[in-house]
């Protein structure tokens, strides 16, 4: 048996050695993309993927934007609509976004959960700048010079970059976090993880910290002095800004996925498929509306009206001091698209990838345009244009036909 | 639901008429084009196998006349007897879908195929997926399309719940992938089975007393799987109920939002232990701790009320599954006393047994039919139809035969089939009952359209059933009242049937009239009247658990057992002082006997229950769908997948195989492309290449393709060779039943030959034809088959077309059969016999652990061969785990084997026998493989060496 098997690959040698099989090019091509190949992973493999920043000020003061347009998360733009008609330019994010974008400075910026921050001309859509991560950014915001945002990973931090989006400015590390960041009047920073809410003051030290059960998921409202914060558990709770101190706590019958808005009452929604409004000072029920589903987004409040998506297919328009409804909209499946009111229309996208521009007082289709994929993410209004992006990991801007300086 | 494999057959060695010697490199890539080329085109085969030698068979018996519906989210594929259904069916989806994009918060764009079959005899021909399905396969979701195939049972609740099902595994695998790629991790953590069908029961539908009774009993008598060891019942129902379990659980504990956080974040690990630490914040093993105790909790105060069956009933069958006790008076070897028949699945076959009720300890069971070994009784529905015992020893049973279900009536005394009733307008019949007379009938039969009603058939002199209801309300378990005027039968008519309650009514046979009986949202099942008809006596959960209630004739109820499991099928005994029952424990059901209880655990008042209620399922608005339109067929991508080898001697080699089907699988194109080349020279002309149709739509498949195939081969009589081929093939299978089936293939091929080493070349135009016969009932256990026979009959005849001359023959017979001594032991025997005649004639390799062992590999060559081998099969370790950090590995089915191997291989001159004896194990890997050990001795069969071989290698027992 072995001398058969000896005779083979003599055999099977003889044959191979013919001359005319070697050498020739498509094995030397074949070794070389191998090899290339190999150095390629390797090196790959062996290159770090952590943004080194060096320590420079200390945390800025006042002047920011809020993602949700001010510190009472409200969404409510009160500045004359300047309806959007048609696509202006769509970029490539690389990846899938489902924070709200930041607009200032002619700078669209986006948390891509790829694990990147992508930087693009408002105007233009050209991409100015990628920035990769050892996880996920969350929602970016603008503080005087710095664009702030914290990046979720297993060492997470909150960053502090520079206008020109230089790698300088103010790394803090922290605890597992996974909310967005705010930030308040008198520049300190409020900073939620793994069951800690942190004040954090100008100087960078710790004010005080407050501890809810996990996971804090969403960002804080603030408004008259008072945080107000939902948990990705049950609990709603409202703290005295400068101290931390509970003045009150309300208990839901679900947990909650996006952040409140505060005029007057705290609204939310809930993953009980009920939308609440609770009395700011004592934290009272005022009333409850129940949908069809449960409540991934954000609200939107303006002069008398608060808006939201539920999961059942519906937008909603309710009073916001009564709670009775005004007008609802059939649109999409899920609702992840928290909206953002631009003075007379409400504006959301929807899981079937459309964005709506729709009349606040009336509920009627104004404006309606397409998408590649569904958008999860709320759109914003950033000097007279509506910036969105979807599933299919595009940014939009859609803005009117012809554009007024 | 995933299907895990249904494994039927090894890969055994090849009747392969274009391969003579197989390289280590090429061997695989060669069998994958000859498997795609001509073998994977041979009808109704087990997948995963290169080879199709043995197999059971898929047998399309119906010509389904196929329509498409279109609504915002499916495309329903139906048939037209099932318009109804159909309507139904996209109603009930689309309010699913939308719910569950509600749970999962993501919402589906793309269509999703959703195929409804009116019964489950016509599921079991689907094409979407060449396995065979087991009979409790409730439904399926086919990954690769996203194909959901449900099939209608008679309850639309029932059906509702599976659809829901399905789709939780099109919403789970669309979620996570998005999850993923939205963050650009595509190298995590797939989802735990136990933890996917978990969330798909979870999001199906509440809790219930099944689900209850099945997690009761695994904890109070410690069987219960902790997550560390959940895989041990992986693919089973237990795993099924428990990853339900762990999803209330975590809904319980840590809110209903943390099973969708968990889902979003699944990107943050690779490892589903970190996963869970990243959305709960604990260790997997620290929250399976934790659902333990809540497990505890939630079932040990319910043994302080409540009794096992075991503890408070005399038991009379073992370990099992047995159900449908029926006593009856019986004469047996000259004594008369009383037995008990039912029905069991005894070590993998279900049949028809009795037991005497008395008689102590050693009572010895008596088979009195053997079902699921040939196609009358291919299916005896163990679970979901009763059997009935006449006074006079008759037995009315239902079987599936073929396409349809039988009645049958089988003599106790005479063991054989005194009747049988076939029913073209029923499909599928369950739970007959004898009327006091002995001269009717009554079972439940569902049409073509799945439809369940009540009929009644008079045995002597009918041949069609009449039919006594006629409305979409599931009507089962019917019985005669003992004056024969009505029946009593289960039914969802009731107030809480839409949503899957059941109660009793009875059917005034005279009038047609139709009252309740029981009312309430319970289950009420398997009425039985006792034998002076003052009582009725049937399972109920309106306790909580699955007991046994008795209904007087003042109208209360009282409840006689409280077990904390739970008890089916009760009947008296003919004297009306003992009832026997079929109980559920250790996660079996066993045949118990009680006495009468002279109290009940509680008695009810009298029902006032509300009259006849008519409900609706709700049926899709015309508005809501996009028309219905013959169905057309549109191919797409089935599989698709690539392999680079490397070879040290021979080099790469790459090849490439997909296929495209249609969205029902009938019909399939199978293409094949490798290059073997090593030089640039002939760089083109080592293409191998093939094409090939197959048709499955009808009960004759057939299919044809081309191919163009070029290697190297070796053989140990020609030496070293290249040949290439190039022609066509056409094959054709009729498959007689599930077990049986001929197939014939016809190939025609430009065959080149260049003996390299001998320098000489050969081309002609060869054309063969092979017929076979197969028949396979053998039923595996995790290392192979354990029970029943197979055999193969096979004659090959090749030509040389271009010379017109007789090229070369082939016949080959191969037997295996396998006698059950045990659970897990057998004695499997194995008689091959193969002989070649003609110019190059076929030749068979022998030696090797797959044929005769103790000798090596490949020993023995020639186109004359005989082997005989026995085996003694049975049992080592049923489940061994080894830890050690940072891994853990388990084996299941550890088996041994004593064999004996007689046989060779020869050209000319038969030289001697060899033989061989020795010892074996066999490791289980789950489905996909086994290893296998063997130290065995040569012998003359005069003496034996006492030089033990020793052989590792891998395979299915023969």
């Amino acid at each position: 048996m072995c001398f058969e098997r000896q005779q083979r690959r003599d055999e099977a040698a003889l044959i191979r050695r013919q001359p005319s099989e070697f050498p020739d090019l498509i094995r030397r091509l074949r070794l070389v993309v191998i090899v290339s190949g190999m150095v390629f992973l390797t090196v790959l493999s062996c290159m770090p993927n952590r943004v080194k920043v060096e320590l420079a000020d200390p945390i800025p003061g006042a002047g920011w934007i809020q993602p949700r347009l001010d510190d009472a998360n409200t969404a409510f733009l009160d500045a004359p609509v300047t309806l959007p008609d048609q696509l202006l330019w769509e970029a490539k994010t690389g990846g899938d976004i489902r924070a709200e974008p930041t607009a200032d400075r002619g700078i669209i910026v986006a948390a891509v959960q790829s694990s990147r921050l992508f930087f693009v001309d408002a105007a233009t859509g050209k991409s100015l700048h990628r920035e990769e991560f050892a996880g996920p950014p969350t929602s970016a915001i603008f503080v005087n010079d710095s664009l702030a945002f914290a990046v979720d990973a297993k060492k997470p931090h909150l960053y502090f970059w520079d206008i020109a989006y230089q790698r300088a400015g103010r790394e803090l590390p922290i605890t597992r976090t996974v909310a967005p960041p705010a930030f308040l009047p008198q520049g300190q920073l409020v900073q939620m993880y793994d069951g800690t809410v942190a004040m954090i003051g100008p100087d960078g030290d710790t004010v005080w910290t407050y501890h809810l059960p996990p996971p804090l998921l969403v960002e804080a409202a603030y408004a008259g002095e008072r945080l107000y914060i939902v948990s990705g558990g049950k609990r709603v709770v409202c703290l005295r800004g400068d101290d931390g101190t509970l003045l009150w706590e309300h208990s839901s019958a679900g947990g909650h996925a996006a952040s409140p808005a505060v005029d007057g009452l705290v609204y939310f929604g809930s993953l009980d498929s009920n939308f609440y409004a609770l009395d700011c000072e004592t934290g009272e029920m005022r009333w409850f509306f129940h949908t069809g589903g449960q409540i991934f987004t954000s609200p939107a409040v303006d002069r008398g009206r608060v808006y939201f998506g539920a999961n059942d297919g519906f937008f909603y328009a309710l009073d916001k001091q009564s709670g009775a409804l005004i007008w609802k909209l059939s649109a999409g499946l899920v609702h992840n698209s928290s909206p953002v009111v631009w003075d007379t229309v409400v504006i959301f996208g929807t899981s079937d990838g459309r964005v709506l521009v729709v009349d606040a007082k009336v509920g009627r289709l104004v404006r309606e345009f397409r998408t590649r994929g569904g958008i999860y993410c709320a759109p914003i209004v950033y000097q007279d244009r509506v910036y969105v992006a979807d599933a299919k990991r595009r940014l939009y801007c859609f803005g009117p036909a012809t554009r007024t300086e | 639901m995933h299907m895990p494999q249904q494994k039927s057959g090894p890969p055994s060695m090849s009747l392969d008429p274009l391969c003579h010697e197989r390289r280590v490199s090429r061997c695989l890539l060669r069998a994958l084009i000859i498997g795609l080329a001509l073998l994977a085109g041979l009808p109704n085969r087990q997948p995963a196998e290169a080879q199709y030698y043995f197999g059971k068979n898929k047998v399309q018996y119906t010509d389904f006349d196929w329509r498409v519906m279109e609504t915002e989210h499916f495309k329903l594929y139906f048939y037209q007897s099932e318009r109804d259904l159909a309507e139904i069916a996209a109603r009930s989806a689309e309010d699913s879908f939308r719910m569950l994009a509600d749970r999962f918060n993501y919402h589906i764009e793309r269509p999703i195929p959703l195929i409804i079959y009116s019964s489950s005899n016509f599921f079991s021909q689907t094409n979407v997926i060449p396995d065979l399905l087991p009979e409790n396969v409730g439904g399926f979701t086919e990954f690769f399309k996203g194909r959901v195939v449900v099939p209608f049972h008679g309850s639309y609740a029932d059906f509702d719940r599976v659809l829901r099902h399905e789709l939780v595994h099109v919403y789970l695998s669309a979620k996570i992938p998005a999850v993923l790629r939205g963050h650009r991790k595509y190298n995590m953590s797939r989802i735990p089975l136990w933890l996917e069908e978990g969330l798909a029961e979870y999001f199906s539908g509440p809790w219930d007393s099944e689900a209850d009774m099945v997690l009761s009993d695994m904890i109070l008598t410690d069987r219960f799987f902790d997550i560390e060891n959940i895989g041990a019942i992986s693919g089973t129902y237990l795993m099924y109920k428990e990853g339900e379990s762990f999803c209330h659980f975590l809904a319980d504990t840590y809110g209903p939002e943390s099973i969708l956080r968990l889902l979003e974040n699944w990107w943050k690990a690779s490892d589903f232990d970190e996963i869970m630490q990243a959305a709960l914040g604990k260790p997997l093993r620290k929250i399976g701790e934790e659902w333990k105790y809540w497990l505890k909790k939630k079932y040990f105060p319910t043994f302080a009320t409540a009794e096992l069956p075991a503890l408070d009933a005399r038991e009379l069958t073992r370990p099992g599954y047995a159900v449908s006790p029926c006593p009856v008076r019986h004469t047996e070897e000259g004594i008369t006393e009383d037995w008990v028949v039912f029905q069991a699945n005894k070590l993998g076959y279900a049949g028809i047994y009795m037991v005497p009720l008395l008689g102590g300890e050693q009572r010895e069971i008596k088979t009195l039919l053997k079902g699921e070994r040939s196609p009358k009784f291919e299916s005896l529905h163990l679970l979901r139809s009763d059997l009935d015992v006449h006074r006079d020893g008759r037995i009315a049973f239902a079987s599936k035969n073929k396409e349809r279900d039988r009645l049958y009536v089988l003599g106790l005394g005479a063991r054989r089939i005194l009747a049988e009733y076939d029913f073209p307008d029923l499909v599928f019949i369950s739970s007959p009952a004898w009327s006091p007379d002995g001269k009717t009938l009554v079972f439940s039969g569902a049409g073509w359209d799945g439809r369940v009603d009540i009929y009644t058939l008079d045995v002597e002199h009918g041949e069609t059933p009449v039919r006594c209801t006629q409305d979409f309300f599931n009507d089962l378990d019917p019985v005669f009242t003992p004056d024969g005027t009505a029946i009593v039968f289960a039914s969802d008519r009731g107030r809480w049937g839409a949503q899957g309650y059941t109660n009793l009514f009875r059917l005034e046979l005279g009038t047609g009239a139709i009252s309740p009986v029981t009312c309430g949202r319970q289950q009420d099942r398997q009425p039985s009247f006792a034998p002076d008809g003052g009582q009725l006596i049937y399972s109920s959960d309106r306790g909580g658990l699955r007991n046994l209630y008795v209904l007087n004739a003042d109208g209360t109820t009282e409840q006689w057992t409280k077990y904390a499991s739970g008890a089916f099928n009760p009947r008296f005994t003919a004297d009306g002082q003992h009832v026997i029952f079929s109980g559920y424990q250790e996660l079996g059901l066993r045949v118990f006997e009680i006495a009468v209880p002279d109290s009940a655990y509680a008695i009810y008042e009298a029902a006032d229950c509300p009259p006849a209620f008519t409900w609706q399922p709700p049926r899709i608005d015309a508005g809501d769908t996009r028309g219905v339109a013959k169905y057309s067929q549109k191919f797409s991508f089935d599989i698709a997948q690539s392999a680079v080898s490397y070879d040290a001697v021979y080099g790469t080699l790459g090849g490439f195989q997909t296929a495209l089907t249609d969205v029902l699988g009938n019909k399939q194109y199978f293409f094949l492309l490798a290059n073997n080349t090593d030089s640039k020279d002939n760089f083109i002309s080592s293409f191998n290449v093939s094409a090939t149709y197959l048709d499955r739509t009808g009960r004759i498949n057939y299919g044809y393709g081309l191919f163009h195939l070029y290697d190297d081969y070796y053989d140990r009589t020609d030496g070293l060779f290249t040949e290439r081929q190039y022609g066509g093939v056409a094959y054709l299978g009729y498959p007689i039943s599930k077990f049986r089936r001929f197939e014939g293939s016809l190939i025609v091929r430009q065959s080149d030959r260049d003996y390299l080493v001998q320098d000489r070349k050969r081309e002609t135009l060869l054309g063969t034809q092979y017929v076979s016969f197969v028949h396979d009932n053998s039923i595996w256990d995790l290392s192979g088959p354990i029970d029943g026979y197979r055999f193969r009959v096979s004659l090959g005849l090749t030509q040389d077309i271009s010379n017109f001359e007789h090229f070369n023959r082939l016949g080959v017979i191969d037997v295996r059969k396998y006698f059950r001594l045990g659970r897990y032991s057998c004695l499997a025997l194995w008689a091959l016999g193969q002989s070649s005649s003609g110019e190059e004639p076929q030749r068979r390799y022998l030696g090797g652990s797959w044929s005769l062992r103790g000798y090596p590999r490949r020993a023995f060559y020639g186109r004359h061969v005989v082997l005989f081998s026995n085996e003694l099969r049975f049992p080592l370790i049923d489940n061994l785990f080894i830890k050690f950090p940072p891994a853990r590995m388990g084996f299941q089915a550890i088996r041994g084997a004593i064999f004996f191997d007689a046989g060779n291989a020869w050209d000319e001159e038969f030289d001697r026998m060899k033989g061989a004896v020795g010892l074996g194990a066999r490791v289980s890997l789950g489905y996909f493989m086994v290893l296998r050990f063997d130290f065995a001795r040569r012998t003359d069969f005069k003496k034996i060496d006492t030089d033990t071989k020793f052989d590792f290698f891998f395979g299915w027992n023969f």
